[in-house]
């Protein structure tokens, strides 16, 4: 017989301190759903089974005890720290789910100077750890647009990235160690040294699991010295983002590594750039490190810059305004929010990877694609922000109005089919569907196909470590059960 | 019915970093590297305008606005969210911040050709603020003025209903034509956004660019110098169990403060 809420509710009180078991009906909504239903949120319609509790966790032998009960009493459970999340990862789509929230546990443990680590509970707030570090002279060098809001645990769980990563990489390169909790209530504390051979590399079986195999508890990343007297910052405006891709690839190419390095279309700098660049792409630039490195980058840049006359050089000041305003934190989603509730206007996004080769396909494609193929657009347009020296990211970005449709089916109408577009023609030339907000419940539609042949490890990974399927259903893999 | 909305287009001060907050030769703030936006009390009036043609379709609606060229993308997006015509009187170096006579000079001269029987203008703006714009517009034009409007009727061809916020109420008046509203804390804030397709129709639709006209008329005070004020503000936690009378914290923690002060 099916297990009640009730006595879920009850249960989970055996486990934690009552005062963190959440029932209230606002909350269960809330829980429901993450930034990916925010127009059905923002119009408080819940489309998503409620959740039976959101339980508040204080340390690891909680979530230790937890998830061994759901496992044997196979209840669904949704991590959860900084209830970012951008994919739908969050919802809670079977009846009855608890959603498990890491955000009580948020001590920064350590900051180790001598071995260059910060160690913080996975409920630490990243701008928190990164003003602590700040204080110390370093830098966790990560700097997602959410880092006011997002937290630790999930931003290991979404193998995410930062505006800087063309220097400092994803976290996968700033992951040093992690504890983590299985389903059966295992603990593993994978610790944090410098590399290892010993065997398969088992942060991955954390990173990027999205809630899906395992719990994190406790994160350790690297740490380097921060020197922002020494960032320089170069900006051009251009007419082709044709031209602007094949720069920064020449860039990276070349050995440059800037921390920063982007390029907007027209469309997407419509936004952000019209009062110096309307009509006009803009490719920039920042560098940073030690004086010597930092500034020797941006001489590098500049000498590849000065032999493309398409370029016209901008005032930095320009940029770095603009980017010391590009963080979203609390008060802005509830400005979205507001805005959205009064103009029916929503943007959305999505993120695919590309090697060099493929991008302007991709772009192209997508492009000509969406703006022909969906009504109601504000906005298509597209930047990239994450260099590789075998390609980069495209961060499709979308505004449209919802017209003659309900809240509910606003996802359907509009977002869905953007984005299967997208992922459809990335993954067909080439390129992966997620760079980096993860697969989350709506990309799931095409995992077979990101994957191919190897879809056979993602579901062995699943098979293996949540074999009584509790760990946040339908998240990176489909779910065609009972909803 | 031709209605007019007068909009001004400033720098975005929310966006401007704190070292770079410094008092420029020109008495004001260097802003030229920050973003423009539209004021919010005229955002009201852009987004009232259209949609009163909305459910008015014989409603010609135009907008105007004394501005650089740097504003050409939002009189484009305001065509192409279908006002009939967008007018920018040019102004790339006049400083007009603290002279209201010469900016309601320049809109009652532009009306001497085009005739409005609904002038719609904001009660206030954030930057360079002299709330008196609307009130010497009205004179000029011997419109009458309503102020403080939060929300707009059309009754007939001939008059309008307004929602006018007065000392905490909220009065309704019927207004003949022509006239003036100052536009108070309305009850639409934001300006729609315009779709692909919208903007694809009117993308050959041009901005009417008319001349800047100067004016010695200005008896309006102007600034000698300008400074940066030292407000000395301090925020702290009051870490005790709230058990205490409200009165003996705030007699313990604030009165004592500010008789130090």
């Amino acid at each position: 017989m099916e297990i009640t809420r009730e006595e879920i509710v009850a249960a989970m009180k055996s486990f934690v301190n009552a005062d963190n078991v959440v029932t209230d009906r606002e909350v269960l909504e809330d829980a429901t759903h993450d930034r990916f239903r925010k127009y059905e949120g923002y119009n408080k319609v819940f489309t998503n089974p409620l959740p039976a509790a959101v339980v508040f966790v204080d340390n690891t032998e909680q979530v230790s005890e937890i998830l061994r009960y759901c496992n044997a009493k196979k209840i669904n459970v949704v991590p959860r720290t900084g209830h970012s999340a951008t994919e739908g990862g969050l919802e809670t789509i079977v009846r009855n789910s608890i959603v498990l929230d890491g955000s009580n546990m948020n001590k920064i443990i350590d900051i180790d100077p001598i071995n260059m680590q910060a160690t913080a509970e996975c409920g630490v707030v990243l701008e928190d750890l990164e003003n602590a570090c700040r204080k110390l002279g370093f830098t966790t060098g990560h700097s997602p647009q959410s880092k006011p809001i997002a937290m630790m645990g999930g931003l290991v769980a979404t193998r995410s990235i930062g505006q800087f990563s063309t220097l400092y990489g994803g976290m996968e390169d700033m992951l040093a160690g992690v504890e983590t909790v299985f389903p059966d209530g295992t603990i593993c504390d994978i610790k944090a040294v410098p590399r290892r051979a010993a065997g398969p590399d088992i942060r991955h079986v954390v990173l990027g699991n999205e809630g899906t195999t395992n719990f994190i508890t406790k994160v350790t990343v690297k740490l380097w010295k921060y020197y922002p007297e020494f960032h320089e910052c170069l900006g051009f405006t251009l007419d082709r983002m044709e031209d602007g891709l094949k720069i920064m690839r020449e860039v990276m190419v070349e050995g440059y590594r800037p921390s920063v390095a982007r390029l907007y279309d027209a469309e997407d700098g419509k936004e952000h750039f019209s009062h110096f660049a309307p009509g006009k792409c803009v490719l920039l630039f920042v560098t940073e490190g030690p004086k010597l490195i930092s500034h020797a980058t941006a001489e590098g840049i500049k000498e590849i810059m000065a032999k493309h006359d398409e370029c016209t050089p901008v005032e930095t000041k320009l940029i770095e305004t603009w980017f010391a305003n590009l963080n979203w934190d609390a008060s802005r989603i509830e400005e979205e929010r507001k805005e959205v509730l009064e103009t029916d206007i929503v943007c959305c996004t999505t993120e695919i990877s590309s090697p060099w080769g493929s991008v302007e396909k991709i772009y192209q494609t997508c492009l000509e694609r969406v703006v022909n193929e969906i009504p109601d657009l504000t906005i298509f347009g597209a930047h990239a922000s994450h260099c590789y020296s075998n390609g980069l990211n495209l961060y499709f970005v979308y505004w449209y109005k919802v017209v003659d449709c309900k809240p509910e089916e606003e996802i359907t109408k509009y977002h869905l089919p953007i984005k299967k577009i997208i992922c459809e023609e990335t993954i067909k030339a080439g390129g992966s569907m997620c760079h980096h907000h993860g697969v989350g419940k709506h990309r799931v539609h095409w995992i077979d196909q990101e994957h191919g042949s190897a879809l056979y490890m993602v579901k062995k990974l699943k098979e293996a470590f949540d074999p009584n399927g509790i760990m946040n259903i339908g998240t990176i893999l489909p779910y065609n059960g009972k909803k | 019915m031709n209605l007019l909305v007068c909009f001004k287009i400033y720098s975005d001060l929310t966006k401007i970093k704190l070292e770079d907050l410094e008092i420029s030769e020109e008495m004001g703030v260097d802003t030229h590297f920050l973003p423009n936006i539209i004021n919010c009390f005229d955002e009201s009036s852009l987004e009232f305008a259209i949609r009163l043609k909305e459910k008015n379709p014989s409603i010609r609606i135009s907008a105007l606005t004394i501005s650089k060229k740097s504003a050409d993308p939002t009189l484009k997006s305001l065509l192409a969210l279908g006002y009939d015509e967008v007018i920018r009187i040019k102004a790339e170096d006049e400083d007009i911040r603290f002279n209201p006579e010469v900016v309601s000079y320049n809109i009652g001269e532009n009306l001497k050709s085009k005739p409005q029987d609904l002038i719609l203008i904001g009660n206030e703006s954030p930057l360079s603020n002299n709330a008196a714009t609307a009130q010497l517009v009205s004179t000029q034009l011997n419109y009458p003025l309503i102020t403080s409007v939060i929300d707009i009727k059309i009754k007939d061809d001939n008059s309008i209903i307004c929602q006018i916020e007065n000392n905490n109420a909220i009065f309704s008046q019927e207004i003949k034509l022509p006239c003036v509203l100052s536009m108070g804390n309305a009850i639409i804030s934001k300006l729609r956004m315009p779709t692909l397709r919208e903007r694809m129709q009117n993308k050959s639709r041009e901005i009417i660019d008319i001349g800047f006209i100067n004016s010695d008329n200005n008896t309006f005070i102007q600034p000698e110098c300008i400074y940066k004020p030292d407000r000395n503000r301090q925020g702290f936690i009051y870490e005790k169990q709230v058990n205490e009378k409200i009165d003996s914290i705030i007699e313990k923690e604030l009165l004592q403060r500010i008789k130090k002060l």
